[in-house]
């Protein structure tokens, strides 16, 4: 009965195995990114993974994971890697690196851009994630391979998050110098509105006023100047007048005969 | 008592010595005179003088006298346009234009003289205007010009200034182009009437400014 138990026991632990480790796809995220139940990586190598997925998420909001897998999931690995991501990383930006001892084709790698990567353009994003893999599939061993491969995505991820971050700022500069321009468009055209409202009644009333002066005193031209009366000084017994003393004579052009006076 | 006359009554009147700005002169002998005399106290000259010096019935005192027709149709309708525009200005003040042959003795000034006091007066309007008139002889027989004013008018007006216009003019009546010379004779007039109902203005200001003082001194004591 207990062999039986035992066996049936080893026979369940494999079938979990084989399908797909359902255990670690709900569960918790390993503290330090990495995940090798076989132990398959020296601990230094592991400590110094860890310590470069802590730096990264730290300084760049990206979290790193390693898988270490006996064999390769029935999914395949990079749909296997992604669904693995997603469990642990979320919604956030997050790199995994599937590596399954003795395949010669590992390691392989899956990421999502998240909220940090927003900006970064998709082209990029798998140009990224191609030239990591590349340089992890350049290197001699395994266990090299998987480190090259881990640091690499790490690196790569940070840098287009910086560069995702340069582009966020400059587009929310770009966002405030046009909203300041709008600003300063409207303040202009709320001037110039402002000038209209008070320059428009301003100019009609001046115009009113010049109207009103120019009336007058045309009206005033056109009644002309009243002299005033005086007692006339009647002489020589003329009712009419005195006569008057300005006498000229024309008796050549140019004379200064012109005009004389007795 | 018509309006008219009730405001006639109302309004001032002043002494013509206050704005008088040339002398009065004998029509006769133009000697200078210190008042107003029925007979010139050098020459004895008097209206009965001119009257038996030229016996016969003076011509109305129109805007145009021109018998011989000196002026064209078309050269009064100028004159005609000036002398609205100046009437406008001073709507008092009328001018009459007299283009005559004289015989050389006869003087324009006392022919003038004569012809402003003789000619008839034929309506209110025209007994309304005559003291206002400033009538304009051209002896076109002797190459002479004369400008005699009525009385209403006399005081403001400087015969220097006339003098000074004719002689600015003398080239249009030495050629005897009178349209131009009437024309510009006008433009001139105006200006002598702006100059003299200025200093009217003038006059009458600075006497009741006078008068203001005199009565707030009066009111103190």
């Amino acid at each position: 009965m207990i062999r039986f138990v035992l066996c049936f026991l080893t026979m369940a632990s494999l079938g979990l195995a084989s399908s797909d480790f359902p255990v670690f796809e709900a569960g918790k995220a390993p503290p330090g990114g990495v995940y090798d139940p076989l132990e398959w990586l020296e601990i230094g190598k592991r400590e110094e993974l860890e310590e470069s997925h802590r730096r990264a998420l730290a300084k760049w909001g990206v979290r790193i994971f390693v898988v270490i897998l006996p064999e390769k999931p029935a999914l395949g690995a990079e749909v296997f890697a992604k669904k693995i991501g997603r469990n642990w990383g979320g919604s956030e930006t997050w790199g995994v690196l599937l590596h399954v001892v003795g395949n010669s084709d590992s390691p392989w790698c899956a990421a999502e851009r998240g909220e940090n990567l927003r900006w970064a353009k998709q082209e990029e994003f798998e140009r990224a994630l191609e030239s990591a893999m590349s340089r992890a599939h350049r290197e001699p061993g395994q266990d090299l391979s998987v480190m090259v491969g881990a640091r690499e995505l790490t690196d790569e991820l940070g840098f287009l998050g910086i560069i995702s971050n340069r582009r966020n700022q400059m587009l929310g500069r770009a966002r405030e110098e046009g909203v300041q321009r709008v600003g300063e468009k409207l303040a202009k055209q709320t001037l110039v509105k402002r000038a209209w409202m008070i320059g428009a009644p301003l100019a009609l009333i001046l115009g009113i006023v010049a109207t009103i002066l120019l009336r007058t005193r045309s009206r005033g031209r056109m009644t002309g100047f009243v002299f005033p009366e005086t007692a006339p000084r009647r002489r020589f017994h003329g009712p009419w007048s005195g006569g008057g003393d300005v006498l000229a004579t024309f008796s050549d052009e140019n004379s200064d005969e012109g005009s004389w006076r007795s | 008592m018509s309006k008219e006359s009730q405001a006639r009554s109302r309004r001032k009147v002043y002494g013509a010595q206050m704005f008088a700005q040339s002398a009065m002169a004998c029509p006769g002998c133009h000697g200078i005179l210190s008042e107003a005399f029925d007979d010139c106290p050098r020459c004895g000259y008097s209206g009965r003088t001119a009257v038996a010096k030229f016996p016969f019935a003076a011509p109305p005192i129109e805007r145009f006298i021109d018998p011989v027709g000196y002026l064209s149709g078309d050269a009064r309708q100028k004159i005609d346009k000036a002398l609205g525009l100046l009437k406008r200005r001073f709507p008092q003040v009328c001018l009459s234009i007299c283009i005559i042959d004289l015989v050389e003795e006869t003087d324009p000034r006392e022919f003038g003289f004569w012809m402003f006091n003789a000619s008839e007066v034929r309506d209110e309007e025209d007994e309304k205007n005559r003291p206002w008139t400033i009538l304009l002889i051209i002896d076109d027989q002797n190459g002479r010009v004369s400008v005699t004013p009525g009385y209403a008018i006399e005081p403001f007006l400087n015969e220097e200034s006339w003098e000074s216009l004719l002689r600015m003019e003398r080239k249009h009546f030495y050629e005897k182009d009178y349209e131009v010379a009437v024309l510009r004779f006008i433009d001139g007039a105006s200006q002598i009437l702006k100059v003299g109902a200025a200093r009217a203005l003038h006059r009458i200001r600075k006497r009741s400014s006078r008068s203001d003082e005199r009565n707030r001194k009066g009111g103190r004591k």
